[in-house]
């Protein structure tokens, strides 16, 4: 995501990240209980698993992340009224790619003399599974959300 | 429920089904094409902004949400 940030900032395209609520507390990592904790987390987030987007904090009551659908680690794109024009429930980098490619091949279009009228789509995406790699990620909240999600998800 | 209840029912301290899965409410999040609810964010110096603030500075903006765990 931190790529594709990059690849699209010269054609008008921002991107965040928004620090929610600790999906996966652990020892190392136990839940929120401060907006102290949170803005280190945050740090912690940008410093360690090297974030290079802007990250902005939510309230310690998730307002935002819970309006939106509170998933863990969903996705979404606006356009610059606040227009939510596209919304994943998981992140995929190729998904976001393949959304943001057609939405500036829109406006290309535009500028050429189309005249576009919006519709809604729905369509499934596949991402990897990277079972691994995801548990070396909960390692590092601690062993306490190592075994949580064994227990939950097998 | 009270605003400490709602505190410690977002901030769940066990990943277990009670706690998490009442959260998980994507198909009741807002409907693309209509203007999406505003909230306050902070960035990591503290400072105040907002979400609509924020996806004002350019024409698409992508929003990943998520933490450290």
């Amino acid at each position: 995501m931190n790529e594709i940030a990059d690849r699209y900032r010269d054609q008008d395209v921002g991107a965040i990240f928004l620090y929610t609520h600790e999906a996966h507390p652990g020892e190392f990592y136990p839940h929120l209980t401060s907006m102290a904790q949170k803005f280190s987390n945050a740090r912690d987030l940008r410093d360690k698993l090297g974030v290079t987007r802007p990250i902005l904090v939510d309230a310690l009551d998730g307002a935002c992340h819970r309006a939106y659908g509170s998933m863990p680690n969903m996705t979404w794109i606006f356009n610059k009224s606040g227009v939510p024009v596209y919304k994943s429930d998981w992140t995929d980098a190729a998904s976001v790619e393949n959304a943001l490619q057609y939405f500036l091949g829109m406006k290309q279009r535009r500028r050429g003399g189309a005249r576009l009228a919006p519709f809604h789509v729905e369509r499934l995406d596949y991402r990897r599974q990277d079972r691994e790699g995801f548990y070396a990620g909960l390692e590092r909240n601690g062993p306490k959300a190592v075994s949580e999600f064994r227990a939950a998800f097998g | 429920m009270s605003d400490a209840d709602l505190l410690n029912a977002y901030n769940y301290d066990s990943f277990i089904p009670e706690n998490f899965m009442p959260w998980m409410r994507f198909d009741e999040s807002p409907p693309l094409g209509e203007r999406a609810p505003d909230f306050p964010l902070w960035r990591l110096d503290g400072g105040e902004t907002s979400l609509a603030q924020t996806l004002r500075e350019h024409a698409y903006t992508v929003v990943e949400f998520g933490s450290f765990t």
